[in-house]
């Protein structure tokens, strides 16, 4: 052992007989892991060997002896950046006699780094007080170090928490009643800064909104049994908001069990209690609406009891939801909608989501029958329902009112037939007098000689034309005012040719005028054949009856044009025309164009009436002595 | 004359009364008889179902009558034996304008035609051209 001897002989000779001493140093300084060394001053070489003790060698990584402990060999182990700084606090140490202690890292040889507590003094020539040496003592304190660098960071890390989070940290002298620390977050939760709250120890308590008070004062109890409590109350934000905060508490008692400080936790959760009160509110509402809602709702099993019913129930049916457990309810049905509920039943069985609607008759519980409209779907695939779900609400008003209704427009249908056969029974009735007397007048006409005789007959037949014609106006009149629009497949050809024969024995005379038709058919026309037949009749048997007895061929020409969408007619003559002053008011009922005029005043009008009936247009063009041009835009009615 | 014996059927007097002269005054039938009711006409056709050459060749048949209206005689006659049937022409005949009375009329398989009255001497003459063709287009 190099050292050992080395140090054997350099020092310590007073020592020889107490070498107890010797053992009990190198046990401690194992054990304390604190190494000694020496440095002889007056020796120059760097290389040459000086004193470590044993746990010097191990606290800079070596066996005892296994290197020659020299100047060189311990600044060699210290850190490269932390040399100088050794070097420098030795040199002053050693210039001013004054002790050094300094803290520097030394790199092992096994690559590890290590932090040591250095400290040094110089012992002098005691007659010439120059430095003899330089005695030291170093302590590995890595792990000091290492532990406490922890510590602080640890510190620094919770004071930054502390700092910024958005929960308040809080602490109370529950003895002295006094603020202990409050974090910052205080200012954004409470609107108040920590300040504050030091300054008025019951602030916190303060802001409490009264309502809630009782909530702190109910935890009271709880945490002098020493358990942590959590609870949620309002505040009132310096901004005079209202704030939900929620946290926790956390007491500490003492042996005793005196509540001696309470942690806190706290943090601002309006937004989630907002978004709960809105659920509730939201659930309430709803249920509000089931419950008054003027329809009733029930929920039924597969097995037809009854799960649930809303408070509607009672005043629909008489019966509380209560008293309809215990009640098979479909037998509460009149038994002639049994079937059709029955019917219900199984369409919506036959899937889930399956709708199905009902009207039937039910008995209240007072015993009166109400109508009941229904709509039922099955909701058993549903959990929440897990049912089949009926919404229904008493239709009696509405049904009383329909069954009203149909029987009203039964008879109204009923009294327009009538009125209808009795329009035509009465035009009958006076029609076949008039045909009479014409048949009595014409043989008459053919019997005589006598002029005179044969011009006040034809003055009587003219009348009796007139009335007959009259009575046919009124016929078509009625007919086109109240019978339903037709649909049907219209032969304009026929219905032309029909049209000219009836005409041709409407007036001697005017028999010359020519009735010349075209029709172009690029589709099939459907519509109201009466009303096409009233309309044609009418504007054709004013073109003979008002032609220029001026014009050498009188004619009165039809052309009919057929698309898919409508038909265009124009019916064109050559007759004595209309004034344009007249064209305005010769649709209005009753209006003739002049005395001349041997109508009713009834045909333009009817024509007019039956045009809008079939949702028509009708256009006039008309040259006082050059002729007349209506144009007409009838649908088809062909779908 | 173009006909041997015609039948009117009518209530009103005026209309027989009128019928009759204006058949005679134009030739129309050799024989005219006129009965004032459906019944008595049914009454006469049965009476000449054991001689068959006193049947009219025309029936003349008003439809508002009372008690039997002609449509009323039309379902009678229907039972009347073929022989009677086969050798009648039925005309009816109408101031009726309900266009349900004439379509009524010209679906019946007995009625020839439907003249609207009164009668005068052109539809007289129309209806010869019409029973010597078999056509029935007049309306």
């Amino acid at each position: 052992m190099q050292s050992t001897s080395h140090s054997g002989s350099s020092g310590g000779q007073g020592y020889e007989n107490v070498p107890n001493y010797r053992y009990h140093l190198a046990l401690s300084q194992k054990m304390a892991k604190i190494g000694s060394w020496e440095l002889d001053l007056s020796v120059d070489d760097p290389d040459a060997p000086q004193y470590w003790s044993e746990e010097t060698f191990r606290i800079l990584g070596y066996e005892p002896g296994e290197i020659v402990p020299s100047f060189t060999a311990f600044i060699n182990s210290v850190h490269p950046d932390d040399r100088e700084v050794v070097m420098a606090a030795a040199q002053i140490s050693i210039k001013e006699g004054r002790e050094y202690d300094l803290e520097q890292r030394h790199i092992l040889p096994n690559g590890h780094i290590i932090v040591t507590r250095s400290i040094a003094e110089v012992v002098r020539d005691i007659n010439t007080g120059l430095p003899l040496k330089l005695c030291g003592a170093m302590k590995d304190i890595t792990e000091n170090k290492e532990a406490s660098e922890a510590l602080d960071r640890v510190n620094r890390e919770m004071a930054i928490f502390f700092e910024k989070i958005d929960e308040v940290l809080y602490s109370v002298n529950m003895q002295e009643y006094r603020l202990l620390q409050m974090s910052p977050a205080c200012e954004k939760v409470y609107g108040y800064t920590a300040d504050e709250f030091y300054q008025d120890n019951y602030l916190w308590m303060d802001v409490i909104l009264e309502e809630d008070k009782h909530i702190i004062h109910q935890s009271d109890p709880i945490m002098r049994r020493g358990e942590v409590v959590t609870n949620e109350y309002r505040i009132r934000h310096k901004d005079g908001s209202i704030r939900w905060l929620g946290g926790t508490l956390t007491p500490t008692l003492d042996q005793d069990g005196n509540l001696l400080r309470i942690d806190g936790v706290c943090s601002d959760i309006t937004a989630r209690k907002d978004a709960e009160l809105a659920l509730i509110t939201s659930e309430q509402k709803f249920r509000t609406l089931i419950e008054n809602s003027s329809d009733g709702i029930a929920v039924t099993s597969l097995d037809r009891n009854l799960l649930f019913a809303s408070n509607s129930m009672l005043r629909i049916t008489g019966y509380s939801p209560e008293e309809l457990h215990y009640v098979d309810m479909p037998f509460l049905f009149h038994s002639d909608d049994q079937s059709a509920l029955i019917a219900v039943r199984e369409k919506i069985l036959e899937k889930p989501g399956n709708i199905a609607r009902f009207v039937a008759r039910f008995r209240r519980k007072e015993g009166d029958w109400i109508w009941l409209e229904g709509v039922s779907q099955n909701l058993l695939h549903e959990p929440a329902v897990n049912g089949l779900i009926t919404n229904f609400r008493d239709v009696s008003e509405r049904i009383t009112y329909e069954e009203a209704l149909s029987s009203a427009n039964k008879h109204l249908k009923k009294t327009n037939t009538e009125l209808d056969r009795f329009v035509y029974s009465v035009s009958h009735d006076l029609r076949a007098p008039l045909a009479s007397i014409l048949g009595v007048i014409e043989f008459t006409e053919a019997e005589t000689d006598q002029s005179d005789v044969v011009k006040n007959l034809s003055m009587i037949k003219d009348s009796v034309k007139k009335l007959d014609g009259f009575i046919l106006d009124i016929l078509d009149y009625s007919r086109n005012a109240r019978s339903d629009i037709k649909s049907e497949i219209i032969d304009f050809n026929q219905m032309l040719t029909d049209s000219a024969s009836n005409l041709k024995f409407m007036s001697g005379e005017n028999g010359k005028v020519a009735i010349k038709f075209n029709v172009i058919e690029n589709s099939s026309f459907h519509s109201d054949w009466s009303r096409l037949y009233i309309i044609l009749s009418n504007l054709i048997s004013n073109a003979i009856r008002y032609y220029n007895p001026d014009v050498e061929t009188p004619y009165v020409s039809v052309t009919i044009e057929i698309c898919a969408s409508e038909a265009i007619i124009v019916v064109k003559d050559n007759g004595i025309g209309i004034d344009e002053k007249f064209h305005e008011r010769i649709f209005d009922m009753f209006y003739r164009v002049s005395k001349k005029s041997v109508g009713s005043g009834l045909g333009l009008y009817i024509v007019k009436e039956a045009v809008y009936k079939l949702g028509g247009t009708i256009h006039l063009a008309s040259i006082p002595g050059n002729g007349t041009e209506f144009k007409l835009r009838i649908p088809n009615l062909l779908k | 004359m173009k006909y041997r014996k015609v039948l009117i059927i009518d209530d009103a007097q005026i209309d027989r009364y009128m019928a009759e002269k204006m058949m005679k005054k134009y030739e129309f039938s050799n024989e005219i008889i006129t009965v004032e009711s459906a019944m008595d006409a049914l009454e006469l056709l049965e009476s000449f179902k054991t001689n068959p050459e006193a049947l009219p060749d025309l029936i003349f048949l008003d439809i508002n009558m009372p008690q039997m209206n002609g449509f009323d005689f039309l379902d009678e006659y229907e039972k009347l034996p073929e022989l009677i049937r086969k050798k009648c022409i039925i005309i009816m005949l109408s101031s009726s304008l309900h266009p349900e009375d004439r379509q009524r009329a010209l679906q019946n398989p007995h009625v020839f035609t439907f003249l609207s009255k009164p009668i005068n001497a052109e539809k007289l003459r129309e209806l010869c051209e019409m029973t010597s063709t078999g056509s029935n287009n007049l309306m």
